[in-house]
């Protein structure tokens, strides 16, 4: 299965962003073949609704699985109507994760971390709510 | 004649002006007063008027028809709000939080697959007393936007020898959207250097909107006037009044019983020979 980790940086040996929405890049492993791609994850820096735009390109990755720290309610709806299942990870680095979850030893979200960062509604707003600190 | 009665500063005394000129006008004109301060409306608690439901505000919701749609993704990378996402080869997913009714994506859909629906965004009320006609505004509670509220209620009110505006306090887009279009801009200050700081950023928006503008000096003297006659003197905006503080008139308006001394009336008198 393809599984897109939150990153702080480039490949496998990047510590685990804790958001989603607004972490700086996306490491996707097919845990079958072995294939890594680092993604720079375009949501981060716009105005509302980064959750929605992070999931469609996780989505857009072919995707079945992600791992991350924390996720707000817009993500967590686009990626359970997209059919990919969230897991929580650890402190840690990508690498460290990819074998959690291999082990069956993250557990799986079944509802959104945290509540509603505010919207666009037509304004520009600046980045939304930095949960569990700066990635 | 459509004025404005407006301030930047909040608690200066702009709904208590704005119903207590309406009223006085009401005695000898057809006066309709308009409560645009559609996040916190007050004016009908002012005057004891009992309001009822009259319009709802109404913005355009997208509705999607899946069975037109032919997943070519044209909705969300045109939607600027980032409130439509779609997946390669999957049906588009919406999120009505952060639509903001432009509706961008209905017009770029080749398939007509979106169509146009509603979602409420507020109300408008109506009610009579005191011989005037109040519309008071009223936003959804946590919808962002107040704007569209404030300009359905300018353009439902009927047409009235006068049309007096309450707007809100501060000089953003709802009161950008109240000032628009206004024949007269009453701005309501205090002697005081939040008031002054308030009246120059308030004469300064309604110069921009070209609206001409007076002043009011409210309480005026429970501090030194001089700030303010200089900034409005500046700004080219005539003092029309200034009211003292008067412990009657707080009475009077805890109680829900409009008040008019003889501030109010020199206002008025203003108001109706520039109607002439």
């Amino acid at each position: 299965m393809k599984v897109a980790v939150s990153s702080a940086g480039e490949g496998k040996g990047s510590r685990l962003s804790p958001v989603f929405g607004r972490c700086p890049f996306f490491v996707i492993v097919d845990t079958e073949s072995g294939e890594e791609k680092s993604v720079k994850n375009t949501a981060a820096g716009q105005m509302g609704g980064a959750g929605m735009t992070a999931g469609q390109l996780v989505g857009n990755e072919g995707a079945n699985a992600v791992v991350t720290m924390a996720m707000g309610p817009r993500a967590f709806a686009v990626l359970g109507q997209l059919g990919i299942e969230v897991y929580e990870g650890k402190e840690g680095t990508v690498e460290e994760n990819l074998e959690l979850l291999n082990k069956k030893m993250l557990r799986k979200m079944d509802e959104a971390s945290g509540p509603l960062a505010p919207g666009a509604g037509g304004r520009p707003m600046g980045p939304g709510k930095q949960r569990g600190g700066r990635a | 004649m459509r004025i404005a009665v407006t301030g930047g500063k909040g608690g200066t005394g702009k709904s208590t002006v704005a119903t207590a000129l309406a009223v006085e006008l009401g005695k000898r004109h057809e006066v309709v007063l308009a409560d645009a301060d559609v996040e916190c409306p007050d004016d009908h608690l002012i005057l004891s008027i009992e309001r009822k439901g009259f319009a709802d505000v109404k913005l355009p919701l997208p509705a999607f028809d899946f069975e037109k749609c032919i997943k070519c993704g044209k909705c969300a990378s045109t939607c600027r709000y980032n409130a439509i996402v779609q997946v390669k080869g999957k049906y588009p997913i919406f999120d009505p939080g952060l639509c903001n009714g432009c509706g961008a994506c209905m017009l770029v859909c080749p398939a007509g697959a979106i169509s146009r629906g509603q979602r409420k965004v507020g109300e408008i009320f109506r009610g009579e007393g005191h011989g005037i006609s109040l519309f008071s505004g009223e936003m959804e509670v946590g919808y962002e936007e107040a704007s569209p509220v404030v300009n359905a209620l300018k353009e439902k009110i009927p047409k009235s020898e006068f049309e007096i505006i309450d707007t809100a306090a501060g000089t953003h887009c709802n009161v950008i959207s109240a000032l628009r279009g206004c024949d007269y801009a009453v701005a309501v200050t205090e002697p005081t250097p939040f008031g002054a700081h308030d009246l120059e950023l308030i004469l300064r928006l309604a110069a921009v909107l070209g609206v001409p503008a007076g002043v009011v000096v409210n309480r005026s003297d429970l501090g030194e006037t001089g700030e303010v006659n200089k900034i409005a003197e500046k700004h080219g905006a005539e003092v029309i009044a200034e009211i003292p503080y008067s412990k009657e008139m707080l009475e009077s308006y805890s109680r829900g019983e409009p008040v008019a001394g003889k501030g109010i009336l020199g206002i008025a008198e203003m108001l109706e020979a520039m109607l002439k």
